[in-house]
């Protein structure tokens, strides 16, 4: 596997990570 | 291009009825150039493949005209508005809910169309790194990103937006330089081997302005930032009038480059018609400070973009337009993150599809419906209130010329739209129309036209025969 196919996988990782700051804080602030 | 007022000062604001005035010609020129100047790194081309080389050229400056005359109208209407919002806030006040429906959707689309456009070509042009490199998780990323940094409310400010916009132009001037033009026996542009003159005749340049409206769409959206002008009269009209020059100039230089240095056949499909004339240039640096400028452009317009989308998608909102539910504020980062997080997956849905001149289509339809809504508000305005009525920071000159030529040239514009992308025109006249019948329908019973109307109701006179 080269160093650009293990990015791809890191570039998914990172968008989940986004994905999940944005829709926990979402969903928090509207079960506030 | 975070000139729409920010929500964390709308308190401070609502005390008076004037946000900071603190932006200058510079800051201006930042707002009109810095989204648009994307359009010089990618779109564009698809002119040649419309029109052939000499139609693109043609349609630049043609549809210059058209941009030169529609920021001299909307500069006048956008320096006597009570509130920032551009048209959308012009038609409020001037045509009424229906059409400041339908002006909000269409540039709501217009910017969120253009997200999806930049964070595609992002993916794309992440791939000539290396064929081992996918480009949907980077377009996807990229979208998630600058999502994410609106919704915290530190999108980058308005002086970083200056220095991107500034690093970007300058990559395309080092391009040109890079190619020797100047020296007639070591120029590498060889404009008469490369391009492919008029194949479709005179009905291609028709065709050609279609993609000739992306060197320039988004430019009169320093109307916008009327509010915040320390001298309207002044800034408004001198910052969008050189920053319209800036890209009028910026994209002859593209066109120059590109086109002395690609084939035409593979100019008109290229995804980053300028990475590709770099790539042709043979110079490494050359070749990176472009991968580099590209990518920033797409990135500072995307960033914008999502700004802008989302602060017109919360102002329908907040006039009762749409359901109010979208008008709500952070409570920390004081954002309206329902709109940021309600239009994400739209622009990522876009960006899926990977058709780049298509979603381009829909962001250039949108902005044309918008050109010929705000040239007809021209003529109400002046009838509503003639010159000497109410005080104005800035007067068109030449009125009713500057709206005639928009209104021909964005018809023209449509009917060439038909060449090629039909379906994408039927789909997109479909897709306002069946909104339209939504708010006409069901949505308009909502409508509280006290709240509608109240800032100008409470600012400007009585129009005139009213």
């Amino acid at each position: 596997m080269s160093f650009w196919s293990v990015m791809n996988y890191v570039a998914w990782g990172l968008s989940a990570v986004l994905a999940y700051l944005i829709f926990s804080d979402f969903i928090r602030v509207e079960l506030g | 291009m975070d000139h729409l007022p920010d929500l964390n000062a709308s308190k401070e604001a609502s005390s008076s009825s004037h946000l900071s005035k603190v932006l200058g010609p510079m800051h201006i020129w930042a707002l009109g150039v810095g989204i648009v100047l994307v359009g010089q790194f990618m779109g564009w081309n698809f002119t040649i493949a419309k029109g052939g080389s000499l139609g693109s050229i043609i349609a630049c400056w043609v549809i210059g005209i058209l941009y030169i005359s529609l920021i001299m109208f909307n500069t006048e209407m956008g320096s006597v508005m009570p509130e920032a919002g551009g048209q959308y806030s012009m038609a409020k006040y001037l045509l009424g809910p229906l059409a400041a429906f339908n002006i909000g959707m269409m540039l709501v689309f217009e910017y969120v169309m253009l997200a999806a456009a930049d964070s595609l070509v992002v993916g794309e042009i992440l791939k000539t790194i290396s064929p081992d490199i996918q480009a949907l998780p980077y377009i996807i990323l990229s979208i998630l990103f600058l999502t994410w940094l609106n919704y915290r409310g530190v999108h980058a400010t308005l002086n970083l937006n200056i220095v991107l916009t500034g690093v970007a132009f300058i990559t395309i001037i080092i391009l040109l330089f890079s190619t020797k033009f100047y020296s007639p026996s070591e120029s590498m542009i060889k404009l008469s081997e490369m391009t492919n003159g008029l194949p479709y005749g005179w009905i291609g340049i028709l065709g050609a302005f279609q993609f000739g409206c992306w060197f320039y769409l988004g430019i009169e959206g320093t109307a916008l930032a009327a509010e915040e002008c320390r001298s309207t009269g002044r800034s408004l009209p001198v910052g969008a009038v050189v920053g319209l020059l800036t890209l009028i100039i910026g994209a002859t230089i593209t066109w120059f480059v590109s086109s002395g240095l690609v084939p035409a056949d593979l100019l008109g499909v290229s995804t980053y018609p300028l990475f590709d004339a770099a790539v042709a240039t043979g110079k490494p640096i050359v070749i990176q400070l472009l991968f580099v400028g590209t990518i920033l452009a797409c990135l500072a317009s995307a960033n914008g973009c999502i700004a802008d989308s989302s602060r017109a998608w919360y102002s329908m909102s907040r006039d009762t337009l749409i359901p109010e539910a979208f008008s709500a504020i952070h409570p920390k980062y004081k954002t309206p993150y329902r709109a940021i997080v309600f239009l994400m997956p739209i622009s990522i849905a876009f960006g899926f599809t990977g058709l780049l001149d298509q979603v381009i289509t829909f962001s250039i339809l949108s902005a044309l419906l918008v050109y010929l809504l705000t040239a007809y508000m021209m003529f109400k305005f002046r009838r509503m209130y003639p010159i000497g009525s109410i005080d104005r920071g800035y007067i068109a000159p030449w009125h009713p010329f500057p709206a005639l030529i928009v209104i021909v040239l964005s018809a023209a514009t449509l009917f060439g739209m038909y060449f090629g992308y039909w379906t994408n025109l039927l789909a997109g006249f479909a897709f306002y129309l069946l909104a339209s019948l939504w708010f006409v329908l069901h949505r308009s019973r909502s409508l509280d036209m006290s709240r509608f109307i109240a800032h100008g109701a409470s600012y400007w006179p009585r129009p005139k025969g009213y």
